[in-house]
């Protein structure tokens, strides 16, 4: 079963502390967890990958996208529904549940995917039982 | 502060003009009725050839994209499809999944026929260009004495 796709307005960032000029949206962003890892999924249409960073510090993740500007030369608005920009959104992490240095990212189609491995002591595990 | 030569001056331009034309009531005039709603959003540009229309689709993949014409209109459909998640739980669900199809009228002096379009990074670009004959030409003036 599926739904039609509704349109849903892009947000403009209001805190203006971004590396870049110009204006920034809020990617829509999912978020899954499994047993191993934690999956974050954002919008991102028109970001190649040269314009992509994710950064994780002070348990902060930070998933920041440029748009090319390039892709827009000698074009002349007539009709438009919405705006371009760069994307930025930060997410706070739990402290210690993730492995920095394991943190994967990849570009596909516009959708950023971010796996951020748990750290090995909060993964679950089965406790072993004893019998008597 | 980015001068105006810059790629980025370029870009607050254009972030400039697509508010204006945004906010203009000619939004309206396009397709006779307010069609922002309809998903995916377009934005429609002019080239020194013909017209750009742009639209955002991310997630989907390119084959799930088609494109048809008949006559001046043209239909982009397809489907953006929630990727398989059967182990795990969901913290946060944002991202909009399913079908979309969305017709636009264009005008006589555009060639469908020789549109071209292509989906790179989750943007969709269709180009098409004017017909030959909406190029200016001359007009001889035959002179009757």
């Amino acid at each position: 079963m599926t739904t039609d796709l509704q349109v849903k307005p892009k947000e403009e960032v209001q805190a203006q502390e971004q590396t870049r000029p110009g204006r920034y949206y809020v990617p829509d962003v999912d978020i899954r967890e499994d047993q191993d890892a934690l999956w974050l999924r954002a919008d991102m249409p028109g970001v190649r990958q040269d314009g992509v960073e994710v950064s994780l510090e002070n348990d902060v993740l930070t998933l920041e996208g440029a748009v090319a500007p390039d892709a827009y030369e000698g074009l002349a608005p007539l009709y438009t529904e919405y705006n371009v920009g760069s994307y930025v959104r930060r997410f706070s992490l739990a402290r210690g549940r993730f492995d920095p240095e394991r943190v994967e990212a990849r570009l596909r189609n516009g959708v950023l995917e971010v796996k951020l491995p748990k750290a090995e002591n909060v993964k679950p595990r089965r406790i072993p039982v004893a019998t008597a | 502060m980015a001068s105006i030569t810059s790629p980025w001056g370029a870009l607050l331009t254009l972030q400039d003009e697509l508010d204006r034309v945004l906010r203009s009531p000619r939004s309206a005039w396009f397709t006779g009725q307010r069609t922002a709603s309809v998903y995916p959003p377009i934005n429609v540009f002019e080239s020194k050839t013909g017209w750009v229309i742009r639209a955002e689709l991310p997630g989907v993949e390119p084959d799930a994209v088609q494109l048809t014409c008949e006559g001046r209109q043209i239909t982009l459909s397809g489907e953006r499809k929630a990727p398989d998640g059967a182990n795990g739980s969901d913290h946060r669900r944002e991202r909009p999944f399913g079908k979309f199809s969305r017709s636009l009228m264009l005008p006589e002096d555009l060639d469908l026929g020789r549109a071209e379009a292509r989906f790179h990074d989750g943007l969709l670009t269709v180009e098409v260009p004017h017909r030959p004959e909406a190029s200016p030409r001359r007009i001889p003036v035959e002179v009757q004495r």
